[in-house]
């Protein structure tokens, strides 16, 4: 029986979903095992990055293969455009969870530092941001998708308060530079899973209207 | 159709008929927004007691391909009919409201009907070459329309199976029959034939439904190239077709237009949810 371009459109969206879930729970346990100085569960989130690469390879196959075959136009092809680049996109915040498990291991060989409540405002914001972003991809959800393009300037802000933090940190406890360093990348990877999450949120737009929102100010925002 | 033979028609043809095209020519188009050639405003017709066409406003512009899509039945062939007047042979057609060629009314009755199939060329779905040779397909029409030399018309013949790119193919054997062409030759034949008689628009009427994918390439390629000298006026029931070839589309359903603009706008974001369904195909 041949697949209607439906039935496969219903397909690469479950498999989105798929990988949006696996991505969410690694994202989880990075921020976990950094908060936390877990490096157990950094270990592990170090260790399991195939999954989620081989569902975005076997993902981009199947929307290379409905362009070849079905031809989509309008709505189908906005949405496989779309899918194309959230897969790229999970794919890169599975990666970003794995640099923050590893700073969290390197992080365990040095004295633990203390991180202010911007450390765990940022992570709470991104975690929202990640699940919310797949909730909208599976509702069509353009306010919710909205929602995690403005929770973006939230992160931002933190992570300069962060940066800040670092600085100060160094300079006053400069025997452990190194552990803020650590610390300091790792938040930069944590503020991009955020933005991410945002370029996500900005596909779904793309999907469902056609507008291309990427790289404009959300109404009130300067860019 | 019927062109029976009138008093020579008053054309550039006369004198030289490469100078005329050469003049139309030179100006070679971009993709910038081009004046309107036809213009159909509240445009309506019925046949008999059925009205087959509700309030048409469509701007088709110069030197421009423009696409009428939509499920069969919905008015497309009727319309592009209307444009070189093929309707009045149909007992009961009838039609009001605007229907112009360069502001000229393409609908009064008063209207040289020869120099309007002349002004308005068309292709149809299944080639219909005459059975003549090759050269005499496309010497037919200028011979019957007006006076013009033996070279002149040599000459004519030349360009038009050159434009349709034919010439190669079929200059070494322009007096075997037109009937021994593959079925794509035969097509660009009578692309030829409405080329030699100068149109300002070619009007088609699914040109590529009965030719194979090469022959269709070829088809769309030279569509493509005309365009530069003839407004196009193309019905197709292929999508990928109107996507690739034309510059605006039009979408008609049940005798409405319910949308039209600009191709890539069409098939990448249209506006009402009906085309959206056609052109995904979900409905028709």
């Amino acid at each position: 029986m041949i697949n209607t371009i439906e039935q496969e459109l219903v397909a690469i969206r479950r498999a989105v979903l798929s990988m949006g879930a696996s991505t969410e729970v690694r994202v989880n346990s990075a921020l976990d095992a950094f908060l936390n100085h877990n490096e157990t569960l950094a270990r592990t989130v170090r260790a399991g990055d195939t999954e989620i690469d081989e569902m975005e390879l076997s993902l981009e196959s199947e929307c290379v293969k409905l362009l070849a075959l079905q031809q989509p136009v309008a709505r189908d092809l906005r949405v496989i455009l779309a899918v194309m680049r959230i897969n790229t996109t999970l794919e890169r915040m599975a990666d970003l969870a794995r640099s923050v498990a590893k700073r969290t291991i390197k992080l365990a060989k040095v004295p633990a530092v203390d991180y202010p409540d911007d450390a765990h405002a940022m992570c709470n914001a991104v975690r929202r941001m990640v699940s919310d972003v797949i909730k909208a991809f599976a509702d069509n959800d353009r306010s919710l998708a909205d929602r995690v393009r403005s929770a973006d300037k939230y992160v931002d802000e933190r992570n300069r308060e962060l940066f800040a933090w670092a600085a100060r940190q160094s300079a006053s406890d400069s025997d452990n530079a190194i552990a803020y360093i650590h610390a300091l990348v790792a938040i930069r990877a944590i503020e991009r899973i955020g933005d991410l999450a945002a370029n996500i949120a900005e596909e779904i737009l793309f999907a469902l209207d056609g507008d291309v929102v990427r790289h404009q100010s959300m109404p009130g925002e300067s860019s | 159709m019927t062109m029976t033979p009138t008093k020579p028609i008053a054309v550039e043809v006369h004198a030289n008929p490469l100078a005329a095209v050469a003049a139309k020519s030179s100006a070679t188009k971009d993709n910038a927004p081009t004046k309107a050639a036809i213009t159909a405003k509240d445009f309506n017709c019925w046949y008999g007691d059925f009205q087959a066409l509700h309030n048409i406003n469509l701007v088709m512009p110069h030197n421009r391909v423009t696409a009428l899509i939509g499920p069969s039945g919905c008015g497309k062939s009727t319309f592009i009919r209307w444009i070189n007047r093929m309707n009045d042979l149909v007992p009961g057609a009838r039609a009001e409201g605007t229907l112009d060629l360069h502001g000229e009314n393409l609908l009064d009755r008063k209207r040289d009907l020869v120099e309007t199939r002349r002004t308005v060329g068309m292709v149809f779905q299944k080639p219909n070459p005459f059975p003549k040779s090759i050269y005499e397909n496309i010497a037919f029409g200028p011979r019957l329309h007006c006076r013009v030399s033996k070279s002149d018309l040599d000459d004519l013949v030349e360009y038009s199976l050159t434009h349709a790119g034919l010439w190669n193919e079929v200059k070494d054997r322009l007096n075997n029959s037109a009937l021994g062409l593959s079925g794509g030759q035969q097509q660009r034949l009578c692309i030829a034939r409405a080329i030699a008689l100068q149109p300002e628009v070619l009007l088609m009427d699914e040109p590529c439904s009965a030719l194979d994918p090469k022959s269709t390439l070829r088809v769309e390629e030279l569509i493509r190239a005309l365009r530069d000298e003839y407004t196009i006026v193309i019905v197709t029931h292929n999508m990928q077709q109107a996507a690739r070839i034309s510059d605006i589309t039009a979408f008609f359903c049940e005798g409405r237009l319910v949308e039209s603009g600009d191709t890539l706008d069409l098939f990448t974001k249209p506006k009402s949810k009906e085309t959206e369904e056609y052109v995904t195909g979900r409905f028709g």
